[in-house]
């Protein structure tokens, strides 16, 4: 189907890369359909979260093993239950990414990652048992205070 | 920081009107019940970080940033597993 985007006008999706969000996402509420698309700039794929209700929100997500390859997400039992998952491979993950001025402190939300069930076509935003995951973690600057946790 | 010792069952009182009590304490973490009038909101602080964190992150980026990134993303090394 078609869908318009926040930053590049009509964009193709395919069907199954739309997923629902009866929650919406945490202070956003309201958006609950969302689709997935790419976009290359210079040869490397981004990967956007578009709300298809409304061009807002919308926003630039990773898989988070592509930034931080040693993710190991632990969900709440309820989560779990919710998403209709009894392993967590059985998910997409995909972590929210925030770009300041500074490009190299682009930061990706390890705390609460979207997670997709692509079984059901839910999703939802979860906050997750990690203790050391924070909501900025910066996977470019190492040496930044924002990126505790490994 | 204020600091307090305090048990299971034993409670804190905030302003004469919200109490905290410890109800139990396992291995890796303590359950709190929580007294207070409707009017206070009480949430966990990582879901105040999240909102906020969502709210800075959807705003536009421009194109000129996402060569940047694409550079950054070049640089650093994948050695993490995909599916």
């Amino acid at each position: 189907m078609e869908i318009n985007t926040r930053d590049f006008g009509i964009v193709e999706v395919q069907d199954d890369a739309i997923y629902e969000f009866d929650d919406g996402l945490y202070g956003f509420e309201d958006a609950k359909r969302f689709a997935i698309f790419e976009k290359s700039f210079d040869d490397v794929s981004f990967l956007y979260l578009q709300c298809i209700d409304n061009i807002y929100p919308c926003f630039l997500v990773f898989e988070p093993w592509e930034l931080y390859p040693d993710y190991q997400p632990v969900l709440t039992k309820e989560d779990m239950e919710i998403c209709r998952v009894s392993d967590i491979d059985e998910l997409i993950f995909l972590v929210i990414a925030n770009v300041p001025d500074s490009i190299r402190d682009l930061s990706i939300n390890i705390k609460s990652p979207v997670v997709l069930n692509p079984k059901t076509g839910k999703a939802r935003q979860v906050i997750l048992q990690n203790p050391d995951y924070t909501v900025r973690y910066l996977p470019f600057n190492q040496d930044g205070k924002a990126g505790s946790g490994c | 920081m204020l600091v307090i010792s305090r048990k299971a069952g034993e409670s804190i009182v905030i302003s004469d009107n919200i109490k905290i009590t410890v109800l139990s304490q396992g291995s890796d973490k303590i359950t709190l019940g929580i007294d207070a009038p409707k009017d206070i909101r009480i949430v966990r602080e990582e879901l105040i970080e999240t909102i906020e964190a969502n709210k800075t992150s959807s705003e536009r980026i421009d194109e000129s940033d996402f060569k940047s990134i694409a550079r950054l993303i070049k640089n650093k090394k994948n050695t993490g597993k995909k599916y």
